[in-house]
């Protein structure tokens, strides 16, 4: 199944803004993060389709994902 | 804002002087003649129809009664560093009338290359009293109260009548104190946080825990590793006011939604809870 995986900010370094990947049926989301190499805990903002979601979530083909890491500055 | 004799008295002025424009000079005369105060004076004006100078360019685009509404609005920042310093420059030059200004801190060196509010000038000044001097130079319609106090200190009063908060803060500990504080006063927050070149912006309505929900247990954000350039503060706290004034005009939907800034790649999201 195709899954598209989109990052945002900091996310992106070292790693790219968008992608699809091919991924096996059953995937979660944090294997999806796993593979990319980012700890559930750095993200502050998850979704799968443009909506809140958790990490546990299991994929199906055509899925988005987008995660953002936490800003906090002012 | 006014009795019917006050009104009575300022209505006689501005027959025998046929004000047709009112200017900041004849405000200001007008005000020490009568001891009533700017903001009531151009509050009248409005009602009249008559449009004070100051607020000319702004009418056609918040109409004449959004112009009164916003001088009878009372709101709080809370933050008066990069984001809440052009918060309050926009809130006060919008004619928001009375504006509660709360930061514990003083200005020091490395707020310079972002912080509207401080100058080589005032460096080791307190944030909450150089708010009110920048107001009071700019808006003589606009009470700005400063609180030189972090927000879980301030005294209950200094929040009476708070119909809007401007999350400003750098600490993410104390926006999830403001979460919990408005929300036990039914009052909205409008959020804002940077680092580097992004940010975001929302609004945060009584009982939907947008913070509790992005924020987590988390102590800190990238801000940390990027810290905060010129630029961006200026774009969250403007996108900040426009919601901010929107919900003042009672033309705010209500929805769960965050919006994410990207100024390195120009890009702009909006996300849905």
């Amino acid at each position: 199944m195709k899954v598209e995986i989109r990052l945002f900010a900091t996310f992106r370094n070292g790693r790219f803004k968008k992608e699809v990947w091919d991924l096996p049926e059953g995937t979660k989301v944090k294997d999806v993060l796993d593979r990319l190499g980012i700890n559930p805990e750095e993200v502050a903002i998850l979704l799968v389709n443009g909506l809140d979601a958790d990490p546990e979530r299991v994929l199906q083909d055509g899925d988005y994902i987008s995660l953002f890491p936490p800003v906090g500055g002012g | 804002m006014l009795t019917a004799e006050e009104k009575n008295r300022l209505a006689e002025i501005f027959r025998r002087e046929e004000i047709r424009e009112l200017t900041v000079a004849t405000t200001q005369r007008i005000s020490r003649e009568t001891g009533l105060s700017i903001r009531a004076i151009e509050y009248f004006a409005l009602e009249k129809g008559i449009v004070p100078r100051r607020y000319a360019r702004s009418v056609g685009t918040f109409t004449l009664d959004g112009q009164k509404k916003l001088l009878q609005s009372r709101v709080m920042v809370v933050g008066l560093g990069g984001l809440g310093g052009y918060v309050l420059e926009e809130l006060v030059r919008a004619g928001v009338g009375e504006i509660v200004g709360v930061d514990g801190d003083v200005f020091d060196e490395t707020n310079l290359n972002r912080q509207l509010l401080a100058g080589e000038r005032n460096l080791g000044g307190r944030k909450g009293e150089e708010a009110v001097k920048r107001a009071a130079e700019i808006n003589g319609a606009v009470k700005v109260t400063g609180f030189s106090a972090r927000v879980e200190h301030l005294p209950a009063a200094a929040w009476d009548g708070v119909e809007l908060v401007f999350d400003c803060l750098d600490s993410i500990q104390a926006r999830l104190f403001l979460e919990e504080k408005a929300e036990s006063l039914g009052v909205p927050v409008i959020h804002g946080a940077i680092g580097g070149w992004y940010g975001q912006v929302g609004i945060v309505w009584p009982g939907n825990r947008l913070l509790t929900k992005i924020y987590r247990e988390k102590k800190s954000g990238i801000e940390q590793a990027l810290g905060n350039p010129p630029f961006t503060p200026a774009v969250a706290a403007s996108y900040m006011v426009a919601l901010g004034i929107k919900y003042l005009l009672g033309q705010s939907e209500r929805e769960n939604a965050l919006y994410f800034f990207d100024l390195e790649n120009m890009e702009f999201e909006k996300i849905c809870f």
